[in-house]
């Protein structure tokens, strides 16, 4: 039990994953920084116990920048966050003369870190973000999680009044482009911290194609 | 011989028959209809774009793409454009397609209801987004020409399209609403279920075990 904890904090310490931390340290808040840490080990150690072939080093990449898209640093005017964290990863990755489909599966990882009952058929560490995400974010998973490692992981990198100001720190990263929302999870936080935003219902948007059907 | 529409030619190789048959078979007049347009208007937006593009792969990847609303492919507990692209994954599978080709297709039809992410990758995942978005709502109807436009609708016109795509994914997804969280097909329960109410994600986050 013991030497199973001890493997559970082991971060990727490659050049590349170094640098990955720096960057998430610079332009990121405690709070990120904290999650995207926790998403990590939360992943690789579900990884583990589902016998996954992953590559840590990449599943760190993905998690270190999966919410820059939320920085001012990364943040577009009119992409998903989620993009904007996936290009990221995809210029720093590239940088590195790291190949294209590695660098594929790292951007996958990103834009997809929060559409539901996708993820689990593609690659493994696409599959394992969402759910390093969803454990920390959701909770998604929690009694199948060993509590020892749980309990280890937010020891080392806390969950400090995590949930009000993640949903904070989450709307002030898209508050200016609510219309990327429609459609995702993400719309639920604006519908409720951007009071009178009102989103399109599809059967609006069919209605009012100017596509109309044929005599 | 082969059937030509607004200048896009629709594949007709043992592959693209095979699928236009199961789609005959399994699918709707409407989403027949549907479908084959979505193939021409996503080619055309690509022709428009100046794109690469696998049109043999790409008519696979439209002609799947509402697979899982229908009886026959649909599950329990998938999300429906999961059902779809598992359809066309084995379809082309059995049919010898490689593994990593087949994979584009199940990207294509697993994500055309994804706001934004389609358009980052490869021209067949983004044209059946594109064809369905065009289709579906008059997306980037700017990029197909009138009388383009008017050809496709004469080969395969929009029947009561409207009304009937909203019943057929009412129909479709109405039986599993929780595989619609997250995605835009809750504005479709939302109005066809009585009674159905969308779950908000920041109650998912305040109801996390996980305590601060």
């Amino acid at each position: 039990m013991a030497a199973n904890t001890a493997s559970a904090l082991v971060i990727p310490d490659s050049l590349l994953a170094k640098e990955a931390t720096e960057i998430l340290r610079e332009y990121s808040t405690d709070l990120l920084f904290n999650h995207s840490i926790r998403v990590y080990l939360f992943a690789a150690e579900q990884g583990r116990q589902q016998k996954l072939r992953f590559d840590a080093e990449l599943l760190y990449v993905a998690a270190a920048f999966h919410d820059l898209g939320l920085t001012k640093r990364f943040s577009s005017q009119n992409e998903r966050f989620e993009v904007d964290g996936a290009n990221a990863a995809r210029q720093f990755l590239t940088a590195h003369n790291v190949p294209e489909e590695q660098v594929q599966i790292v951007w996958q990882a990103i834009a997809l870190h929060t559409t539901p009952g996708i993820t689990h058929h593609m690659r493994p560490e696409v599959a394992l973000l969402y759910l390093g995400v969803g454990l920390d974010v959701l909770g998604k998973g929690f009694d199948q999680f060993p509590s020892e490692v749980r309990d280890e992981i937010v020891a080392r990198y806390p969950r400090k009044r995590f949930k009000e100001d993640f949903i904070q720190a989450y709307f002030r990263g898209f508050a200016h482009k609510p219309g990327t929302t429609y459609g995702t999870v993400n719309a639920g936080v604006i519908e409720r911290y951007l009071p009178g935003y009102k989103f399109p219902n599809a059967c609006d948007l069919i209605a009012a194609s100017p596509f109309p059907d044929s005599e | 011989m082969s059937e030509i529409v607004a200048g896009i030619r629709v594949p007709d190789s043992k592959l693209a028959r095979e699928a236009t048959e199961l789609l005959r078979e399994h699918g709707t007049p409407l989403l027949f209809a549907h479908s084959l347009r979505v193939f021409l208007f996503g080619a055309l937006r690509g022709r428009h774009r100046g794109l690469q593009v696998d049109h043999e792969l790409l008519y696979v990847g439209a002609l799947f793409h509402d697979f899982g609303l229908t009886l026959k492919y649909r599950s329990r507990n998938h999300r429906f454009e999961v059902d779809g692209a598992n359809a066309a994954r084995d379809f082309l599978r059995a049919n010898g397609i490689d593994a990593s080709v087949a994979g584009v297709v199940w990207d294509a039809i697993a994500l055309h209801t994804t706001p934004e992410i389609p358009w980052h990758k490869r021209p067949e995942i983004a044209l059946v987004t594109g064809g369905v978005e065009a289709d579906v709502l008059g997306d980037g109807l700017d990029e197909i020409a009138e009388e383009d436009r008017a050809s496709v609708l004469t080969a395969y016109p929009r029947v009561d399209f409207k009304r009937g795509i909203i019943q057929a994914f009412a129909d479709g997804f109405g039986y599993r609403p929780e595989t619609t969280f997250g995605t835009m097909n809750t504005d479709i329960l939302e109005r066809t279920h009585p009674g159905f109410r969308r779950t908000n994600f920041c109650d998912l986050i305040a109801a996390n075990p996980l305590g601060d």
